[in-house]
């Protein structure tokens, strides 16, 4: 029977389809390259976590005084913050042992400390204080001349840093030391303002 | 989770057109094999019509093939410039028996039998093949022309053949 060529070769060609074994077959081409593909993508993926994780060690190993500098920085603010404001003392006492039985609701016990710039000072009482949010102890000191200042003592953050160096900066004038001795985290605020050093921290001197 | 590129119709149509080119079911079969791989291995490439682009790949292939094996030379287009303009009448107007299909496939060069199959089954305008092909509409439209005058003289001999 005569029909288009177009309509026959429709017919012809039409007629001709793959069998369920091909079909599968380029499936499973298909599933091979999926699978492969995904395998790629991960050795790519490997390929470039390499030196997002060199970036990250060097990060954390190298610039991790700045994190650290940057934890300090609010405690440096928050200790010198109280410091300035003077609050009124709640207790009164001449030595740690005395001063003990007044901060029994903090989660650590109050420490003497070794440390000589705290050692030439004469403790005459304190208060409970926040500090980064944790009960802290404020214990006034008094210094040479009579000059006020702040001994702090809370807990170490649980993350560990401010635990190795011992470091003083400067904030707002005002001299601050921070370090941690006997598993407390200690701080003093007060003390000179040296000359040329005004407003916020331009120091970072670790001393250990 | 295996993502389906085609649906079976579509590798159908994959496979006609590799058949359109080697006129061999085996052979066609392989050709889209291997273009499939090929295809597979452009992961990530933005594809506007990925149907399109397996042909272009299937037709690249055997391109390949007909180089290498020495089977049979691939003819470049060349530009003629008296182009008989019946792109919309195609091979609607040429009556023929299932038998003569047969014959002027068997008797057609695979670039002739792939015109046929773009045009008659896929219906792709002259604008597609001439893109899948990568050559110019009046390059394709002589060739159309030269095929037409080919297939009536292969018909012009039968009893039954008739040019419309």
């Amino acid at each position: 029977m005569n029909s288009t060529l177009k309509d026959h070769l429709k017919t012809h060609y039409e007629s001709h389809s793959l069998s369920n074994k091909q079909l599968n077959e380029l499936e499973k081409l298909n599933f091979k390259n999926d699978f492969y593909g995904e395998n790629k993508r991960s050795k790519k993926a490997i390929f470039w976590s390499i030196p997002a994780l060199v970036a990250g060690v060097v990060f954390i190993f190298f610039v991790s005084p700045k994190r650290n500098s940057l934890t300090s920085q609010q405690l440096v603010e928050e200790m010198v913050y109280n410091h300035n404001k003077t609050l009124n003392l709640e207790f009164s006492g001449r030595t740690i042992e005395e001063m003990k039985p007044y901060f029994g609701k903090l989660d650590f016990k109050l420490v003497p400390s070794q440390r000589q710039f705290v050692k030439e000072k004469r403790l005459i009482g304190g208060r409970y204080i926040s500090i980064n949010n944790k009960l802290a102890a404020e214990l006034k000191l008094k210094g040479d001349n009579n000059k006020n200042y702040t001994w702090y003592q809370t807990s170490i953050p649980a993350d560990g840093t401010l635990v190795n160096n011992q470091f003083e900066t400067y904030d707002h004038g005002v001299k601050v030391i921070i370090w941690a001795e006997k598993g407390v985290l200690h701080g003093i605020a007060g003390g000179p303002n040296p000359v040329g050093i005004a407003g916020k921290n331009v120091a970072f001197v670790p001393n250990n | 989770m295996q993502a389906k590129i085609f649906s079976s119709e579509t590798y159908n149509q994959a496979y006609r057109y590799c058949l359109s080119l080697t006129h061999h079911e085996d052979d066609a079969f392989d050709l889209l094999q291997t273009s499939f791989e090929k295809f597979l291995k452009q992961e990530g490439k933005e594809m506007d019509n990925p149907k399109f682009y397996l042909f272009r790949i299937i037709r690249n292939q055997f391109i390949d093939m007909c180089r290498k094996n020495k089977t049979w030379k691939w003819n470049e287009y060349k530009e003629e410039n008296n182009v008989a303009l019946f792109e919309k009448q195609m091979f609607d107007d040429i009556l023929v028996s299932k038998d003569e299909v047969e014959q002027i496939l068997s008797n057609t060069s695979p670039d002739d039998r792939e015109l046929l199959y773009l045009t008659a089954v896929e219906e792709y305008s002259v604008r597609e093949i001439a893109e899948l092909q990568d050559t110019s509409r009046g390059t394709l439209l002589s060739k159309l022309h030269r095929l037409k005058s080919k297939i009536r003289q292969q018909l012009g001999g039968t009893k039954i053949g008739r040019i419309g």
